[in-house]
């Protein structure tokens, strides 16, 4: 018999805070969660069974959950997610120790690599902090023979007697090349296409990580993939889109790099290699791309390729914040390939934060009014900082007098709206202003709804245009000219 | 029109705007006057800018974008007397 292992992804409303809204919902296959039951099978071929389910976009309830438990009676459940989820990895934690049944309840992911001591107390019995890929095999081969796993590097467990132990973690994986290709076939990739992708858009999607680890030293970063860029080739890359394409249809990828243009000659590569073949992709660089990075040459090879959506992370126009949260953004360099960005026809999504340590009003100020001269970007989007306990950012804050939640209630602070409890240098109250002044200002400006939709209309169906919005402005928008252009200004 | 009628007018754009958001669209969602709206999530802050913004054009009124933070909007009720209050600044 198979070990049966279940890979969850312990996730719940994202962007639509809403039940009726959950098909709005950006709901993205579960990509990590997907590598490592290839490297499950790739290690323990036959002798393990997979599957990988999202906790909030397979099941309307955890009795569905729990009804899939009892029919696939997983040995090893492997709870994934993001610190925003903790409490959701609780109740899944709780609502599989409640079978009774001699499961296995192993965490991962970024919420247990970055908080190991935290996700142990969820009630899971082991942690595997960092990167899975070589560890869960080990593990799950040992207990295929019977044998004890805790001794193996980067796991964490409780000892009756001594408390937590964690083991010294993994080096991080070398080669990323000699990793398999994310398994497709351990979920149903028809129910993603109920729910919108990164891009706004309802896509038969394919995710691709091409590389790990980012070098750049920016404070606001829980740098999980470690300092050093481990890029995978242009090829390999290339390879794994072409194979979707061909068995699976897919023809939209979504890129989650955190630095996918750090290698210039590859991203070439990668361009070239696309561009010579006669199926046109569509290109999602929806974690973003460095802007700084880019120059016309760079972005004009980027749209022969296919890219149809980017992000660019401005944070702030300010550059004595851009030097203290260590971006080091060049700023003017942003704001030209921005501009070509956009005269290229492609989708800019323009992310800015407000609520940096020691950030004036009139640095805030500055930023809005850096986003606002930009013309036709598709989405720009208004953050507060989040001062995540084990960053930089939060040792900042600190010395800056920022009065910092101790406990973990940072964590709550909503996604999509403001939830900003304010600084020394810009209070909640003013931070409320300047939403209010980017929401009637920029967001909702009609020119540059206008112009934005322009540019939607190239990529995307008018249902989707809709989809967007209604997302986005967390209502249900049924007639785009009517509901949100005649009523802007 | 008389401030009563448009009080009246008011109310029955943002209860239809705030019904018409929902997915039941009009259905039989009961919304009172001090119903919680924005801290339910019926409604958020990009959506009551929205409301505002299409009430602002409805009436031929402004509101600063001072006026929209500071102003605590999170009931039909609220939101009313809050534009009533601009209106009959508009009118005197």
């Amino acid at each position: 018999m198979p070990i049966k292992v279940m890979l969850l992804e312990a996730a719940g409303p994202w962007l639509a805070s809403r039940p009726d809204m959950k098909d709005l919902e950006q709901i993205v296959l579960p990509h990590g969660l997907m590598q490592l039951s290839a490297d499950l099978k790739e290690h323990l071929g036959d002798k393990v069974q997979v599957a990988v389910r999202h906790s909030f976009g397979d099941y309307n309830s955890d009795q569905e959950l729990a009804a899939e438990l009892d029919r696939f009676d997983p040995d090893v459940v492997g709870i994934r997610g993001l610190h925003v989820y903790r409490k959701r990895f609780k109740e899944l934690a709780s609502l599989i120790k409640s079978r009774g049944k001699k499961t296995l309840l192993l965490a991962g992911g970024p919420f247990p690599t970055i908080s190991p001591r935290q996700a142990l107390q969820t009630g899971v019995d082991a942690v595997v902090i960092g990167e899975g890929d070589m560890v869960l095999p080990s593990l799950v081969q040992r207990l295929n023979d019977g044998k004890d796993f805790r001794d193996l590097p980067g796991i964490g467990y409780t000892h009756p007697g001594h408390g937590v132990v964690i083991n010294p973690g993994r080096r991080f994986l070398q080669d990323m090349n000699a990793l398999p290709f994310p398994d497709y076939d351990c979920l149903d990739l028809g129910r993603y296409e109920r729910y919108l992708t990164y891009g706004y858009n309802r896509r038969r999607q394919g995710v691709i990580l091409s590389s790990r680890g980012c070098p750049y030293r920016c404070a606001y970063c829980h740098n999980l993939f470690g300092s050093r860029f481990r890029p995978r080739s242009a090829d390999s890359v290339v390879a794994e889109m072409k194979l979707l394409n061909l068995e699976r249809g897919i023809k939209d990828f979504y890129f989650i790099d955190d630095g996918f243009n750090l290698d210039r000659t590859r991203v070439e590569r990668f361009c070239s290699l696309l561009s010579k073949q006669d199926e046109q992709f569509n290109l999602y660089f929806a974690n973003g791309l460095r802007a700084d990075l880019l120059d016309t040459k760079l972005v004009d090879m980027l749209v022969e390729a296919g890219m149809v959506w980017v992000t660019y992370a401005l944070e702030t126009a300010s550059n004595r914040l851009q030097r203290l949260i260590r971006k080091n953004l060049n700023l003017e360099k942003l704001k030209l390939v921005t501009e070509y960005t956009i005269s290229k026809g492609v989708m800019v999504n323009l992310c800015f934060m407000i609520g940096l340590p020691s950030e004036t009003k009139e640095e805030a100020l500055s930023t809005l009014r850096f986003v606002k001269a930009i013309q036709g970007l598709v989405l720009p989007m208004f953050f507060t900082v989040k001062y995540y306990p084990n960053t930089d950012i939060f040792r900042i804050g600190l010395e800056h007098g920022l009065n910092l939640p101790k406990d973990d209630s940072a964590f709550d602070a909503p996604y999509h709206d403001i939830g900003h409890f304010g600084t020394p240098t810009l209070p909640a109250g003013e931070i409320r202003e300047l939403y209010f002044r980017f929401l009637k200002e920029i967001f909702l400006s009609r020119p540059r709804l206008e112009q934005a939709m322009e540019i939607q209309g190239l990529h995307m169906t008018d249902q989707e245009i809709l989809d967007m919005y209604s997302l986005l402005l967390r209502r249900r928008i049924r007639d785009v000219e009517k509901e949100l252009i005649a009523v802007t200004k | 029109m008389s401030r009563e009628l448009k009080k009246m007018e008011v109310e029955a754009i943002v209860e239809k705007f705030i019904k018409r958001g929902l997915m039941d669209g009009q259905g039989n969602f009961d919304l009172k006057a001090d119903s919680p709206l924005v801290s339910t999530g019926l409604i958020d802050s990009a959506g009551l800018v929205l409301l505002l913004s299409l009430l602002e054009k409805k009436f031929d009124i402004n509101f600063s974008v001072e006026e929209l933070a500071s102003a605590e909007l999170d009931t039909l009720s609220s939101i009313v007397s809050f534009v009533n209050e601009k209106l009959n600044q508009h009118v005197s």
